[in-house]
């Protein structure tokens, strides 16, 4: 009896501190390695297990290798037979970067108050084949680890694009999902997808948050997000090749159960953190030439399907008065990559470069929306003009033909402004002087005639000299000929000074016929008298000796009227009386007497 | 007409010491500007300027030269020169248009008043030495017809005579003017062309003077009065100052 209660005692005692037998029990901390030959670039698990709990721990010096992952830490607990006994494990996943041998460390954790060591163990490291370290490296998390070898299949990017045989300048849509069946925790690009060939439009960029929707491949179900969603429009025929994108995910893998325990079935083990490099594969896209078949001769490149709108905002002008032109093109298609539209404009409006407006949207369907074309136009000159019909051409893919729009035309009615139209000459003329710049100046002379410099005739004396001999020179003249009237003039007065002795002469004459009693001759003798006297005493020519020219040189010599008229009168007896058969022998003395006084008179007067 | 059988005496052993006569000269220098050789033919025309001998298109030519060398002051020296002798060349008036384009400031000549304008090529329109010849003749007709009409007896005749000598009283007046007028025009430098790249215009002929303003190589100046080395200059937007004799060729 007393033993058995001997017994009972010791079992409650042990019951009670099989706690603290335990914490007794020896605590062992070790270090372990998945293995310790490996080549660089191999992925490398070590775990340092502690089978209590312990606090403070301490690293060994990793700096020989690259750590990948790490400290992971996971913590189980075990009941057997009532003892329960606790592990906790810390691994770390490095790769060896060079060849060699290390060591690892100590590790140091506090457990029941002591400072427990790990013994130090070697790992050797040999050279690398290439190709299984780029694999490692990629794929080497879920190969090190049996828990995450079958990633490829958990977790992958697929890039997918609606179509694969385009026409030039049409859109393809290029999409990249993520197809996954583990927690992804955090993403990042690491490699953009290059597009050669291709302009491209991001719909959607991969920083933006993805919505995750569920889709079954192969039976099984994924959780799929998409990541990035891409216009694409070629800019040349044949294959292009988008290429892949590489995006950096850390996926947070369960850690699988190492036992059947339930216990541990029950909490779950614990989970990794795997950093997986995940990349999509190339795609071609077969780029079909536009065909030349039907081309329109204005086709500007447009690819979609589109449709053109035009407006003015005025048709009735003032010179010099500005309006707005405008063309819209709008739909679906490389709108963004059309050329410009160009109307022809009469000569005699001016117009600028037009602005340019987009409202384009990229969407899933593509790019769609429309640009609008301002042209700003000035009218010079007035008059009636006419801005003919737009055409536009594009290609439609989906028709797979050529489709011409057309704009109506304009007419524009422009009368002449207020302003003068001085602006426009100026402008025109401005306009002319930089056209000449690109021409050169005129050629050279090739034949000269040379003058002596400085000779000039004004300031040489003997020009003037020259100037003055035709001055003289008239002058000289003229004082000649005025010597040469005056000696004229002489002559006729000694002629006429003569006159009257000539005249006495033949009155003398004319007494013996008269008083001889010769009627013709005494007649003859007066009518020679008097117009010898007058001719000699006027200077009259004997061959102008008439009544008529004698009057007129009478009267210009201012002699009486009275005696011209005697003087006549005379004449007119005298030669009726020397051609008359009627001889009045009576009236001699008297008609001699009247000549002898009518020269007589002429004389006296002449004095006078 | 002793002068001119003294002036000739004169030139003739300097044409005897001068290798070549302008003519020769003048086709040598063709062949180096065809072959794009401006600096010889350049100096091929100087050598005819020094002859004293001038022509239009000799000085055509310089400028050429010069713009060619894109020495753009001296080729609108040269142009304005030949403009001088031939004030109407449209050819002349092209190039100096382009030398004006290379120039930095943009103060092209005005354009005279036409009335000016039209006066200036109308004595222009041929040589000094022209117009004095044509004023002889027109002298030598005014007193012939005056004589003829102091001596004509017929009171018809004398009436012809008489408007005759007036009208051409009047032509000699007129021509003896001109010749002097062209003289005169071609004789006077009232302008000149900056030839330095830059040159300040002072207030004063001084070296000290206030800069009034900055004018580059190229423009055209208009001289107004000189004292000593220093020239008084106005601009045609009527600004005006003083500068140095020698950063100006005279036009």
């Amino acid at each position: 009896m007393k033993t058995k209660f001997l017994n009972k005692i010791l079992f409650y005692c042990f019951a009670f501190f099989a706690p603290l037998v335990t914490l007794a029990q020896e605590a062992s901390f070790t270090a372990s390695a998945s293995k310790t030959k490996a080549e660089v670039g191999d992925q490398i698990q070590i775990s340092f297990t502690l089978n209590t709990s312990g606090s403070g721990f301490k690293a060994p010096n990793l700096n020989d290798f690259a750590v990948v992952s790490g400290p992971n830490q996971s913590t189980s607990m075990q009941f057997i037979n009532g003892s329960m006994s606790q592990t906790i494990s810390l691994s770390y996943i490095i790769i060896p970067q060079k060849e060699g041998k290390f060591t690892i460390g100590s590790a140091f954790i506090n457990a029941g108050g002591k400072v427990l060591q790990t013994k130090p163990f070697a790992i050797e490291v040999a050279k690398g084949s290439g190709k299984n370290t780029q694999q490692n490296s990629n794929q080497g998390a879920a190969n090190s680890n049996a828990q995450v070898a079958d990633m490829d299949n958990n977790l992958f990017l697929k890039a997918s694009v609606n179509k694969n045989k385009v026409y030039l300048g049409e859109q393809v849509i290029v999409t990249y999902k993520v197809y996954t069946r583990v927690d992804i925790v955090e993403n990042g690009l690491d490699k953009a997808p290059v597009f050669n060939g291709f302009w491209s439009e991001d719909i959607m960029s991969p920083n933006q948050q993805a919505e995750l929707y569920p889709e079954i491949v192969d039976g099984v179900k994924f959780q799929v997000a998409e990541i990035k969603k891409t216009i694409l429009i070629p800019q040349r025929t044949g294959t292009l090749q988008v290429e892949s994108m590489d995006l950096n995910c850390v996926a947070r893998v369960r850690r699988q159960a190492r036992s059947n325990d339930i216990f541990e079935q029950f909490f779950g083990g614990g989970h990794q953190d795997v950093r997986v490099t995940i990349k999509s594969k190339p795609i071609k896209i077969e780029v079909m030439p536009l065909p030349e078949a039907g081309k329109p001769i204005d086709f500007n490149g447009a690819v979609g399907e589109f449709s053109i709108a035009s407006k003015i905002n005025k048709n009735k002008f003032k010179t010099n008065d500005g309006a707005n032109l405008i063309y819209t093109i709008s739909g679906k298609g490389n709108l963004k990559l059309i050329e410009d539209i160009k109307p022809n404009f009469p000569s005699e409006v001016e117009s600028y470069d037009p602005k340019i407006s987009d409202k384009i949207n990229a969407s899933a369907g593509g790019l769609s929306g429309s640009r609008t074309y301002d042209y700003l136009i000035i009218p010079r000159v007035a008059g009636k003009y006419e801005i003919p019909e737009q055409t536009f051409s594009y290609f439609d893919p989906s028709k797979k033909t050529y489709v011409t729009l057309r704009a109506p035309n304009f007419e524009l009615d422009v009368e002449q402004g207020s302003e003068k139209q001085e602006n426009y000459v100026v402008n025109s003329a401005s306009k002319e002087e930089i056209k000449d710049l690109g021409n050169d100046i005129k050629y050279i002379k090739t034949e000269s005639k040379f003058s002596e410099k400085d000779n000039y005739i004004i300031t040489k004396f003997w020009f003037y000299l020259l100037l003055l001999l035709p001055i003289v020179a008239s002058v000289a003249f003229l004082q000649y000929y005025k010597k040469f009237q005056k000696e004229n003039s002489n002559i006729s007065e000694v002629k006429s000074r003569k006159a009257n002795k000539v005249a006495l002469q033949q009155l003398a004459a004319a007494q013996q016929h008269l008083t001889n009693n010769q009627f013709d001759a005494l007649y003859t003798e007066l009518y020679k008298a008097i117009t010898m006297y007058l001719a000699n005493k006027f200077i009259i020519p004997v061959s102008e000796l008439n009544k008529e020219n004698i009057a007129s040189k009478l009267s210009s010599n201012k002699i009486n009227e009275n005696i011209i008229n005697r003087v006549l009168q005379l004449l007119d007896k005298s030669e009726m009386a020397r051609f008359s058969p009627i001889k009045e022998t009576m009236a001699m003395e008297i008609d001699f007497k009247e000549a002898t006084s009518i020269i007589t008179e002429i004389e006296e007067g002449r004095k006078v | 007409m002793k002068n001119i059988f003294y002036t000739i005496l004169l030139l003739f052993p300097l044409n005897l010491f001068s290798a070549e006569n302008p003519e020769t000269l003048f086709a040598k220098a063709k062949t180096a500007y065809d072959s794009n050789n401006f600096e010889k033919a350049l100096e091929a025309y100087q050598e005819i300027e020094k002859q004293n001998v001038e022509s239009f298109e000799l000085y055509y030519n310089i400028g050429n030269c010069y713009f060619k060398l894109n020495q753009i002051a001296k080729s609108i020296q040269y142009y304005s020169k030949s403009l001088k002798l031939e004030t109407n060349n449209s050819d002349a008036k092209n190039n100096l248009k382009f030398a004006y384009l290379k120039t930095r400031d943009k103060t092209e000549p005005q354009e005279e008043l036409f009335l000016n304008r039209w006066w200036k090529s109308l004595y222009n329109s041929t040589t000094s030495n022209n117009w004095a010849w044509f004023t002889l003749g027109a002298l030598f007709i005014f007193c012939a017809s005056l004589i003829s009409f102091l001596i004509a007896q017929l009171e018809s005749k004398r009436k012809l005579f008489f408007i005759f000598s007036l009208l051409f009283f009047v032509i000699t007046l007129v021509s003896l003017l001109f010749s002097y007028n062209q003289y005169k025009f071609a004789n006077t430098q009232s302008e000149g062309v900056v030839l330095s790249n830059t040159i300040s215009i002072k207030s004063a002929p001084t070296e000290t003077a206030t800069n009034l303003f900055v004018l580059h190589e190229g423009t055209i100046v208009h001289i107004i009065e000189t004292n000593q080395n220093w020239l008084r200059i106005e601009l045609d937007n009527q600004k005006e100052g003083w500068v140095s004799v020698k950063d100006i060729a005279l036009i």
